[in-house]
């Protein structure tokens, strides 16, 4: 049994702790989708891009879980798994609504494709809608860095993803990441009004997805992350 | 005979069927095997040479089954009938263009011209094949692997296939396209072929019939 005081030193030399603000979602939205905002001069692609990752207020990995299921043995029974992933290729996020309701516009104008309560169009197939064949297919990606932030040696202030810009995998290579791809928006809620204390809008949108990489795939791909199921240490 | 815990461990190590591991390929009826050379039959609607591919989401194939009777003096039992099954059952999923429908109206329209009111007498495309393509995971992961791949357990050839009857084609304005999303159509099939087709021999090989 160890003695207290080694423990406590282990302790303190047991490394930082996990924090759940150190994480960025980039939403690339479909091209169809970004060039109709663009062009109507609603709003810039990097500020739409910016406001995205800025005013998202968090997020939940999809959850998906085993099924099991029962064998018995004479007088007990064991669990064993049955081939089968329950869960929904869904996720949501929550976005803090700027003054010019630009997030929930552009939102607006990704679920046209497939849904229009105005005018009663109601699509089933989410590709090729557009009248140039634009896919209405983005992608989503969420980064969280995966190691103490430090500082870079020499270059004060200038920890990549923290002080300087959204988390980018080329150029940081210590990531838990999810990847989404082939994403739709399923449902965006809408801004509710009161007259009461002026509090922010905050809406939330569901996202739809096909094929992703989620940390237990995305540690996987050779070579620039093969280090990331152990993280690599910072060096002094 | 072991113990309580052994035949638990044994037990344990016996992994299940995965029955939603499956293809299936439709096609015409002068070819044995899809794709393996020009001579099978034409699609009227797709066109080309190719199997008709719609997706499939479930399989019924009814077993055959053997009629038993005991002898009244020996009082041993003795088979009066060896029944074969006649229909089967596949769930296709119909996609926004009618494909499915399309496909079938397409096969019924070899057996009656309905234009004409006349049976059609030509052989030609009324009997067509449909292989089931049973899966299996090739092998247990190696560690931190994560490109699974699938091969075939065993295919279930279905040959001479008829519709009993085309799916349905019905409008509502109280349903959606979920509705659509299971069609479920009974054939007769004159002969179930179980083989193995990448099999170590070029040749598949036979395993059994129905």
């Amino acid at each position: 049994m160890a003695v207290l005081k080694s423990q406590v030193s282990a302790l303190l030399s047991s490394g930082a702790d996990a924090t759940d603000n150190i994480y960025d979602v980039v939403i690339n939205l479909p091209g169809a989708v970004t060039s109709a905002l663009v062009d109507e001069k609603i709003i810039t692609q990097q500020q739409l891009e910016t406001s995205l990752t800025l005013r998202c207020q968090g997020f939940d990995p999809p959850k998906f879980t085993l099924k099991l299921y029962d064998t018995p043995y004479k007088t007990t029974r064991i669990k064993r798994p049955a081939g089968k992933i329950d869960g929904d290729r869904l996720f949501k996020l929550q976005f803090r609504l700027d003054a010019y309701y630009s997030i929930y516009r552009a939102l607006l104008a990704w679920r046209a494709g497939y849904m229009q309560p105005s005018s009663g169009f109601a699509g089933t197939a989410i590709t090729e809608l557009a009248a140039d064949k634009s896919s209405y297919l983005g992608q989503i990606q969420v980064f969280a860095l995966d190691s103490p932030p430090f500082q870079s040696t020499g270059n004060g202030y200038s920890a990549a993803g923290i002080t300087e810009d959204t988390i980018n995998p080329s150029t940081v290579s210590t990531l838990l990441a999810w990847n989404f791809n082939d994403v739709w928006v399923a449902d965006v809620s809408d801004p509710i009004f009161k007259t009461g204390n002026g509090e922010v809008q905050i809406i939330t949108a569901t996202f739809a997805f096909s094929s992703f990489r989620d940390p237990q795939a995305y540690d996987a791909v050779p070579p620039l992350y093969a280090n990331a199921i152990i993280p690599a240490q910072p060096t002094e | 005979m072991g113990t309580l815990d052994t035949g638990l461990q044994v037990q344990a190590q016996i992994p299940g069927f995965l029955p939603n591991l499956f293809e299936v390929s439709l096609f015409g009826e002068s070819s044995t095997s899809p794709g393996t050379d020009d001579s099978y039959f034409s699609e009227e609607y797709t066109g080309d040479n190719q199997p008709t591919k719609f997706y499939c989401t479930a399989y019924n194939l009814p077993p055959p089954s053997i009629t038993v009777k005991r002898d009244t003096l020996s009082k041993k039992h003795y088979v009066q009938k060896y029944n074969i099954p006649e229909l089967v059952t596949i769930t296709w999923q119909e996609n926004a263009t009618l494909d499915v429908w399309r496909y079938h109206q397409d096969w019924l329209r070899r057996f009656y011209n309905r234009e004409t009111d006349m049976f059609v007498t030509t052989a030609a495309g009324k009997k067509r094949n449909a292989h089931i393509l049973v899966q299996k995971y090739t092998d247990p992961l190696t560690a931190y692997s994560f490109d699974p791949k699938l091969t075939e357990l065993i295919t279930v050839r279905l040959i001479g296939l008829i519709p009993q009857s085309i799916p349905p084609l019905s409008g509502d304005w109280n349903q959606d396209s979920s509705n659509t999303a299971a069609l479920s159509i009974k054939y007769y099939v004159d002969y179930i072929a179980i083989v193995q087709e990448t099999a170590s021999t070029s040749e598949a090989v036979f395993q059994g019939a129905q």
